[in-house]
């Protein structure tokens, strides 16, 4: 600030009859008579007086303010404006269908205006506050009266997911629209449902000149692809589409995108677009960091050569999700070469013979990620049968009578997923696949491993993971730390846990020679271990010597723990209390359930009763 | 501007690798704090860049008391070193991040002085703080009624009864 004249506190039109008159007469002057330079010197120096005079005023508010009681009503407009700005916070993850937390937000925004006059006058006098606007509230007028609140700021609107979306479908109205466009929007969070499809639609059709992220749930809407926002969305960065009928991958609005989602029901696939405009439309998506395509991939013939040609480089693509069939999902694969590092993968890939599917699917990713899997940060796979379609359809027809059978295989963040379930009932080889799996990937960093063989029938077990199985596949998880087993696979475990073959050999040798030198753990660094599911059938790991499963875990843990590998924390489902009698010295947290099913009520995962002929 | 005073160089303690600043709090504490430390305070700042024009050592004073202004050195020893977005929007984050879960403890303080210690934050600049302590203050009251909000943070109805049962006046939602 210029420091040619003092503020005369005692007479402040003085002052600025004499001191900012004469100085802006010098201004004027320049601006009749000087050159364009002179003017645009001078309108700096204007300017930049402006701001140091905006800074003085800055701390003597700040000193007012700073000698000002430290009362709630009294506080600046600012700190109310950052604390209001936490109460109306609405999560910018949450999608369209969290309707009551968006309620209670929009609930506590209009508490805060009652408080006091004060508040009141600041909330209302901060747009930004009100920029979320949720249709359908309580009544048509309050959408609107936030809407005129948020006055011209980017707003952000959520189309709820209706209480009444379980009327019939005559009866479902549309909420009223405080919007007849999408010219102020900057996000969109809708779900639709029938009653509402064609006001959504007719919203869903116009400009969208500032809209950064959509999320659209577009069931029902019945509208032509290139009609979504008229084509016109040039800072569309996110779009998220759930059962939105055929991609519009010729639309301009895609050129920006660095998040593009597009989930379809497996169900009710329909208009698959051409390999080739997919190829297309991805290559003029430059900036592309996630891609989601769930059953929506389009259908690769098996020879083309003109599809052979269309390569895309998605050179900042770090997430990639793809749902389909495994010749889909491989086609697609294809096409891709990957960036050297940092991807994550989650494929979901249905076919026949899931060993046999992994075998084609993983050389053509290995192959678009140059020579090797290292670019992958995480990897998350999964195969499905084909009769699951089947199986849907028959649950379809007769709904509730048959439970969603569950089958899951995959990896996720160095951590290895396995329900084998599902895997008896359509008589794959689980165990060959996941040796296939792990030799490929490598379990060497796995940090955390859940096997689930709790259900499977009677009979299955040649095909389930046996106690060599574990030695061979998991031997090399030396850094596996958390582990988590149940049914037939938490029996094994246990066994494993102590290097007992199948045939009870080195039980036998441990109960023959009780100093065993230990010189090897299985699973060394291993601190956490959950195990349930334990059936009567698991309960007695040698029935014709009564064994329960209990005294192994308990001979395990303790001889582990006194040979520098102990497993701090121990959760058991389906146990008696006795195990935990047993194992505090031992282990640090020991948590048990007693729950089990009525027909295994009389037998208790635990430790064995002692033998008066003993 | 802030008072600022000069103060012999005796006051202050020699030189070490980072430079030491007296604070003077509204009490007449004279606390002596490395200026690393208070570099989070854009205000601090400021008066170093012009203790550095005049080569002359000041004491800063402050207008809040010792109490005060012990919990926002604290602060700002916590988080020395560290990148914290809103105190430095433009800098590229470094490694280190810190875990703001401490700010839930640090802040686990009666009212009056929750609102103290805000008030102190917004008069050093120092954005972070300001931002814990809203989100502290908007926690204290997130979910509970106008009457309670009112109660909780000793906040005064002076809405005239006409204003408060006016329809145009608050959208019942």
């Amino acid at each position: 600030m210029d420091s040619g004249a003092d503020l005369n506190e005692d007479n402040p039109a003085q002052f600025w009859s004499t001191t900012v008159y004469g100085r802006l007469s010098r201004f004027c002057d320049a601006e009749r008579h000087g050159s364009a330079e002179l003017c645009a010197s001078v309108r700096q120096a204007l300017r930049a007086e402006r701001a140091a005079m905006e800074a003085e005023l800055r701390t003597l508010d700040l000193r007012i303010f700073a000698l000002s009681p430290a009362h709630p009503s009294r506080l600046p407009p600012e700190i109310l404006v950052h604390i209001f700005s936490y109460l109306f916070a609405v999560r910018t993850d949450l999608s369209c269908y969290s309707t009551k937390h968006l309620q209670l937000a929009i609930e506590q925004s209009a508490r805060v205006t009652h408080v006091c006059q004060r508040w009141r006058e600041v909330a209302l006098g901060a747009p930004l506050l009100w920029r979320n606007i949720i249709v359908p509230l309580k009544s048509e007028e309050w959408s609107r009266t936030i809407y005129n609140r948020a006055q011209l700021v980017p707003i952000v609107l959520f189309w709820l997911r209706q209480k009444e979306w379980s009327l019939a479908p005559g009866q479902r109205q549309a909420p009223p629209l405080p919007i007849e466009d999408l010219a102020r929007v900057e996000q969109l969070k809708l779900a639709s449902y029938d009653g509402e499809a064609d006001a959504l639609a007719k919203l869903l059709r116009t400009p969208a000149p500032i809209l950064e992220v959509a999320e659209v749930f577009c069931q029902h809407v019945d509208m032509s692809p290139a009609d979504l926002f008229a084509g016109h969305a040039p800072r569309l960065r996110s779009l998220f589409l759930n059962q939105f009928p055929s991609f519009p991958w010729n639309s301009p609005i895609l050129s920006n995108l660095v998040c593009l989602e597009i989930r379809n029901d497996r169900m009710n696939v329909a208009g698959h677009a051409s390999p080739d405009s997919v190829l297309h439309a991805l290559q003029k998506m430059p900036a592309l960091e996630a891609l989601a395509l769930c059953n929506c991939l389009p259908k690769f013939p098996r020879d083309s050569a003109v599809l052979e040609a269309l390569i895309v480089v998605p050179s900042r693509l770090r997430l990639l999700e793809l749902h389909g069939s495994l010749r889909d999902c491989v086609g697609f694969c294809q096409h891709l070469i990957f960036p050297a590092a940092g991807i994550n993968l989650a494929l979901r890939c249905f076919t026949w013979g899931v060993a046999t599917g992994f075998r084609v699917l993983w050389p053509i990713i290995v192959a678009a990620g140059g020579v090797s899997p290292a670019p992958f940060v995480a990897f998350d796979f999964s195969m499905q049968s084909s009769e699951y379609l089947a199986l849907m359809a028959q649950r379809t027809a007769a709904r509730g009578a048959a439970p969603l059978p569950k089958f899951a295989w995959g990896t996720s963040n160095h951590s290895l997923e396995l329900d084998l379930e599902w895997n008896h009932r359509v008589g794959w080889n689980a165990v060959d696949l996941m040796r296939e799996l792990c030799k490929t990937l490598s379990v060497q960093g796995l940090r955390k491993l859940d096997v689930d063989i709790a259900d499977a029938p009677p009979g299955a077990r040649t095909q389930e993971v046996t106690v060599n199985d574990w030695l061979e596949i998991f031997g090399s998880a030396t850094d596996l730390r958390d582990v988590q087993a149940w049914g037939f696979a938490a029996q094994w475990l246990c066994r494993a846990l102590l290097m007992v073959t199948d045939d009870g050999q080195t039980w036998h040798s441990i109960l023959r020679r009780p100093s065993h030198p230990w010189d090897f753990f299985f699973l060394p660094k291993m601190h956490t271990l959950r195990l349930g599911g334990i059936t009567e059938e698991l309960c007695y790991v040698f029935p014709e010597e009564g064994l329960q499963l209990g005294d192994l875990l308990v001979l395990a843990l303790r001889t582990r723990a006194e040979n520098g590998a102990p497993v701090r924390d121990l959760e058991l489902s389906h146990a008696t209390h006795a195990l935990e009698d047993e194992l505090p010295d031992v282990v640090d947290s020991v948590y048990v359930d007693e729950y089990a099913s009525p027909r295994d009520e009389e037998v208790r995962f635990g430790v064995r009763e002692p033998d008066a002929n003993e | 501007m802030p008072t600022i005073v000069s103060v012999d160089d005796s006051t202050v303690p020699g030189e070490g690798s980072s430079r030491l600043l007296l604070l003077v709090s509204s009490d007449n504490k004279h606390i002596v704090v490395e200026e690393d430390i208070m570099s989070r305070s854009r205000f601090i700042s400021k008066q170093v860049e012009g203790f550095e024009a005049t080569s002359q050592r000041h004491a800063i004073l402050l207008p809040f008391s010792s109490f005060v202004l012990n919990k926002v050195i604290e602060y700002c020893s916590h988080y020395r070193g560290y990148y914290l977005l809103e105190d430095d929007p433009d800098a590229a984050p470094p490694g280190r991040s810190p875990v703001r879960e401490w700010d839930q403890e640090f802040l686990d303080v009666d009212r009056n002085m929750l609102l103290r210690i805000i008030k102190a934050a917004h008069y050093l600049e120092i954005k972070s703080l300001v931002g814990s302590c809203a989100r502290a203050i908007a926690d204290m009251i997130r979910g509970k009624t106008t009457e309670e909000m009112r109660e909780i943070l000793g906040v005064e109805n002076d809405f005239t009864p006409e204003e408060e049962h006016s329809p145009s006046s608050k959208c019942t939602g």
